[in-house]
């Protein structure tokens, strides 16, 4: 994974400056182990989080019971179940997208390809391609074997409850690399490898939209989960019910009631007592018969993947050659239609926006509710599309050295960028009016709101870009190597925030100034806006000044 | 440094002094080379002779540590639209954006170029008729052969019909039949005596059907120059095939000899 990573160095990228040569392979692997750090901190985090959730109350500051705020008539049993089995959600949920935004590198590396010219056992090949998939995870599996059960262990009080939330954190990761490998296989083989043309690529879309479910999972877990605990609360006052019987054996919720059977013998209520050990020791085996598929399965998707060979196709239908900044922007649309993991990077707005929208139709009953959602959601998004924006040259990668053998201008490149982050935007306010037009809503309103907004989120596009520009220049390496060091991702994403949280921080002083009237806050955003949009223009187009991409 | 010479705006490409540093590795040192129009200019070399990073530089790709290149006058680096306008490239490797099938990336290429739909597609269906790559048209890059890469990557060069050819190991992973079409294709592409080709190989046979003139490189220097008959007299009579002469020129026929006498010790 490492050698992948300075590949692209082979393709004719200057080596860096302050780098020597033999110091690439270590920074490459600094590089990984880096990513891996960052989803174990996330990990981390959310036991840090579950644990003070499950926390005695009288330890929380201002004496208020978390429990009380969301779910007031929660039994405490399934209160702490819930808590539990939405952290093991969690963790499974982000194994399973790490999975999947890292198989395509692993197949891309051929590694496998590689060992299978040695004299070595099918056995062995096997073990050495799921080691290099496991070598991905190995800091995030093991912070989710230690930290699960010390998190529950201490929240629960009951160090005998944290050994039972081992099971359950063993069960998230399986299933979650058994998911990762499964789905992943699937992209490979019917969006990776699919075949050019408008209907597969509209199916490709589907496909992508499918492959978000376990990002859904974690957003849609932190918004709708009050929703579901309220839920099972509601179920559990019923009684034994299939209903509730039911919703208690869905993965991972068996495994979440063993630390509470644990600390609590007297057990759950409308739950007979042996029924989560006998369910979680049903899915153990099924998680077994998993392990067994697992040990075998990464080398052969990797050997699966298809080698392109279909019908002789007729040629007629024409090239339709576009002008170099639209060739950018299809380009990468393309690459987007076969790469989940950059097609995320530009569904994520859209996502947050139609998941916003949904939390909206639910709790907003009157116009201004509705337009504060709404305003939120859009903000939200616009957020998320300039801390994204510059990923948008991760697309390059691989390809970047021959499309600088071509007479591409800075410009086109820049602006073609410009446009996605732009279009996502868009197309995430469009997701908002659709969602939100079935409530009481004003959209002319609404709209007013994202004319205003729109310069600053342009502007803070042109300003990452012009530093992408700018760093690549003064450095000599390409934009796409910038963009592989985080320290760059951060000194650009940080001050296209800057530029775009600018207007809103204006629009939120004016609407909070007492006697101020109302109706100053979106003029006062729409001119911070363009101001904003006025000093960026200029420095993007003095960087870049028409030659060819650095 | 000047956008554009005109003492050598008719020259497809001359390198006066180049040199290519990785760091304190010096890739190519002050080579001076002219590919002259009309003609196929081989650049012979080992591995890591500098071939690759001599061509990456005529490209644009890596920046030269001294000298001056010039493609028909201009400069790569005071005016590379103009000059990545006028060459067409098949790089070392066959990494492109695999994401997309040979049609579209084909068309991206040809969107950058500024071609119309008509002119491409004429283009395209050319190749790929004489490729014989109508089954992978449709099909993701990252699906393909080594070969049909090359095809691709041999047509995207060519799409534009550019004035210099400069290809890097262009007949690796080709079969037979591409490697006869390629052959003939090149001869007749310069055969109007205004393009130049310059491409590297470390095929000796193929260096000499095709090539007007060879440069044999060798630790990133020219050791000798000409057609094979100029390299012949260069090195007394003494090489009858250009591989012959190419080991005498590198002085490593001795070494050829003793490393197959270590690996047939038994």
């Amino acid at each position: 994974m490492a050698f992948q990573s300075i590949h692209a160095h082979r393709q004719g990228n200057p080596l860096p400056k302050d780098v020597a040569a033999d110091e690439l392979v270590p920074l490459a692997l600094r590089r990984v182990e880096q990513s891996k750090a960052l989803i174990s901190f996330l990990l981390v985090m959310m036991s840090f989080f579950a644990m003070y959730f499950l926390l005695d109350p009288v330890i929380r500051p201002g004496g208020v019971t978390i429990e009380d705020a969301f779910a007031p008539f929660t039994p405490l049993p399934i209160y702490e179940a819930a808590v539990i089995g939405g952290l093991l959600l969690f963790q499974l949920s982000l194994i399973w997208t790490t999975g999947l935004q890292l198989l395509p590198t692993f197949l891309s590396s051929r590694i496998v390809q590689l060992f299978e010219t040695l004299p070595l056992t099918e056995r062995q090949k096997d073990r050495i391609a799921l080691y290099v998939v496991l070598r991905l995870f190995s800091y995030p599996i093991a912070v989710i074997l230690v930290t699960v059960p010390f998190a529950v262990g201490f929240g629960l009080h009951s160090w005998v409850a944290g050994l039972a939330a081992l099971p359950g954190a063993v069960a998230a990761v399986v299933l979650g690399l058994a998911l990762a490998l499964y789905t992943g296989g699937f992209f490979v083989r019917n969006v990776q490898g699919a075949r050019g043309g408008a209907g597969r690529a509209a199916l490709r879309w589907m496909y992508i939209l499918l492959w978000t479910i376990p990002a859904l999972a974690i957003y849609g877990s932190i918004i709708f989960g009050p929703g579901i605990l309220a839920g099972f609360s509601t179920l559990s006052t019923q009684g034994t019910s299939s209903a509730w019987l039911a919703v208690s054996s869905i993965f991972p919720e068996p495994f979440a009631y063993l630390p509470i059977l644990a600390a609590t013998p007297a057990g759950v209520p409308g739950i007979p007592f042996l029924f989560f050990p006998i369910l979680a020791a049903l899915y153990a085996v099924f998680l077994g018969v998993a392990v067994v598929w697992i040990l075998q399965a990464p080398r052969q998707i990797a050997l699966g993947v298809a080698r392109g060979e279909g019908p002789v196709v007729e040629l007629s239908p024409p090239l339709r050659p576009s002008r170099p900044m639209w060739a950018v922007v299809r380009k990468d649309i393309r690459t987007a239609s076969r790469t989940p993991a950059f097609a995320f990077i530009l569904l994520l707005p859209v996502m947050d926006a139609f998941l916003i929208g949904l939390a909206s139709i639910a709790g907003a009953s009157t116009s201004a509710e509705a337009f504060g959602f709404a305003a939120g959601a859009v903000t939200t998004a616009a957020g998320f599309t300039v801390v994204f924006g510059p990923a948008f040259f991760a697309t390059e990668l691989m390809g970047y050295a021959y499309t600088r053998s071509l007479p591409l201008r800075d410009r086109s490149l820049m602006f073609g960028k410009l446009s996605l982050i732009v279009g996502v935007y868009v197309v995430s306010v469009f997701t908002i009016l659709g969602i939100l037009a079935l409530r009481l809503f004003d959209p002319v309103h609404f709209l007013e709101f994202v004319g205003a907004e729109f310069p600053a989120v342009v502007a803070a596009g042109l300003i990452e870009l012009a530093l992408i520009f700018h760093m690549a220049e003064k450095s000599g390496l390409p934009v796409t190597y910038l963009f592989t060091g985080s320290y760059v991702g951060l000194a650009v994403v940080i001050p296209g925030l800057f530029v775009a949280g600018i207007p809103l921080v204006g629009f939120e002083i004016v609407n909070n100034i007492p006697g101020a009237p109302s109706d100053w806050a979106l003029p006062v955003l729409a001119l911070l806006s363009l101001f904003v949009l006025a000093g960026a223009a200029p420095i993007a187009l003095s960087t870049a000044r028409g030659g060819g991409p650095p | 440094m000047a956008a554009e010479n005109p003492s050598t705006s008719s020259i497809p490409l001359v390198l006066r002094e180049l040199t290519v540093r990785y760091g304190d590795n010096v890739a190519v040192r002050q080579l001076n080379l002219t590919v002259r129009a009309g003609e196929i200019y081989g650049l012979l070399g080992s591995n890591g002779a500098g071939k690759s990073s001599t061509i990456k530089c005529v490209v644009g790709l890596v920046p030269s540590a001294g000298g001056d290149v010039r493609v028909f006058g201009r400069s790569p680096i005071a005016d590379p639209l103009g000059t990545r306008r006028l060459i067409g490239y098949v790089p070392e490797t066959t990494l492109l954006f695999d994401a997309l099938t040979p049609r579209e990336f084909l068309e991206f290429v040809a969107g950058i170029r500024g071609m119309t739909s008509g002119e491409a597609t004429a283009r395209v269906v050319r190749y790929i008729t004489a490729f014989q790559i109508q089954s992978e048209y449709e099909q993701p890059i990252a699906t393909l052969s080594m070969g049909t890469r090359q095809k691709v990557l041999v047509i995207a060069a060519m799409l534009h019909q550019p004035q210099l050819l400069v290809l890097d190991e262009p007949f690796s992973n080709l079969d037979p039949r591409t490697v006869r079409i390629m052959k003939e294709l090149l001869t007749e592409y310069v055969r109007g005596g205004e393009r130049g080709i310059l491409f590297s190989t470390h095929t000796m046979e193929v260096a000499e059907l095709l090539c007007d003139r060879v440069g044999i490189l060798d630790h990133g220097q020219l050791k000798g120059e000409g057609t094979v008959n100029e390299l012949r007299r260069v090195v007394d009579g003494k090489g009858e095939t250009l591989e012959e002469i190419y080991l005498r020129l590198t002085v490593s026929e001795e070494g050829v000899r003793e490393a197959v006498r270590q690996l047939t010790v038994r």
